[in-house]
């Protein structure tokens, strides 16, 4: 069940859009699709827009899985806000958080079959900057970051390396 | 959603479609690997093309695969990957344990 979504254009360049699903796994691929429609009308290339999409779906997988333990009363919620030429997300969920530091580096050869630690290696490998914080009340929030393309028209700017 | 299985020359191929991520498509994948397992299976193809994406799920149980099917005194292989979920194996590593083919006809033959 997708519980809300809203797109609202608040002023000029700057856009906020926000999901809320309660915690079933089937949910997920309605964040996806949001976010996959919004990253393309932001200007993002196909590749980037798979790319983001799914450090976008790990977030919020997370917040599922481990988070919520998939108590379908309890959410996750998404808010994406575009300002100048950032693309800030913020993926929050009512669990009890975890300790960043502890996740096994998934890429030591000691822990190539060990399930868990890839969500957090996507993010960082798709998104700009990749931040967790954990609320004294319960509750993660994940904060990913990625600039946006530069528009066609601009041509004398960088090129966006994504 | 059950995956689609063949037999080709003593090879079992896997045809998993859409997406291979957690709840659903990731369960599919290891069901059919345990499936493959039960029936006597040792050759293990995994077929990607009709595949769409793959999440930290699907790949936790494509390495989960590879473990127990070499546990079992078999192999397991990956055919037609896709672009995007070619990516994120090269990106997680997991690519560099399998024998990755593009064509089914050298991936079958490299089985025996």
């Amino acid at each position: 069940m997708l519980d809300s979504v809203a797109l609202t254009d608040m002023a000029e360049q700057v856009l906020q859009i926000k999901v809320a699903i309660s915690s079933r796994f089937e949910n997920i691929d309605l964040v996806d699709a949001v976010m996959e429609a919004a990253m393309r009308h932001f200007g993002f290339d196909e590749e980037t827009v798979e790319r983001l999409g799914l450090a976008i779906r790990e977030a919020v997988a997370n917040g599922v899985r481990h988070g919520n333990r998939q108590e379908p009363t309890k959410k996750v919620e998404l808010t994406c806000d575009l300002k100048q030429d950032v693309m800030a997300l913020r993926i929050t969920d009512e669990g009890s958080g975890f300790d960043v530091d502890a996740i096994p580096d998934p890429l030591a050869a000691d822990n190539l079959f060990n399930p868990s630690g890839r969500g957090i290696l996507l993010m960082r490998a798709f998104m700009d900057e990749v931040a967790f914080d954990f609320d004294n009340n319960g509750g993660t929030q994940v904060t990913l970051k990625k600039s946006l393309p530069s528009p066609p028209s601009d041509a004398g700017s960088e090129e966006d390396d994504s | 959603m059950k995956i689609p299985v063949r037999n080709r020359d003593g090879v079992t191929i896997l045809q998993p479609t859409g997406k291979i991520t957690i709840g659903i498509g990731d369960v599919a994948l290891r069901d059919a690997v345990d499936d493959a397992l039960a029936a006597g299976s040792t050759s293990i193809l995994v077929d990607f093309q009709r595949a769409s994406k793959m999440d930290s799920s699907g790949m936790a149980e494509l390495v989960a695969a590879f473990k127990k099917v070499k546990e079992s005194g078999g192999e397991i292989k990956l055919l037609h990957l896709p672009s995007n979920i070619r990516d994120v194996l090269t990106i997680t590593q997991i690519s560099r344990v399998f024998e990755i083919f593009d064509d089914e006809d050298e991936a079958v033959a490299s089985f025996n």
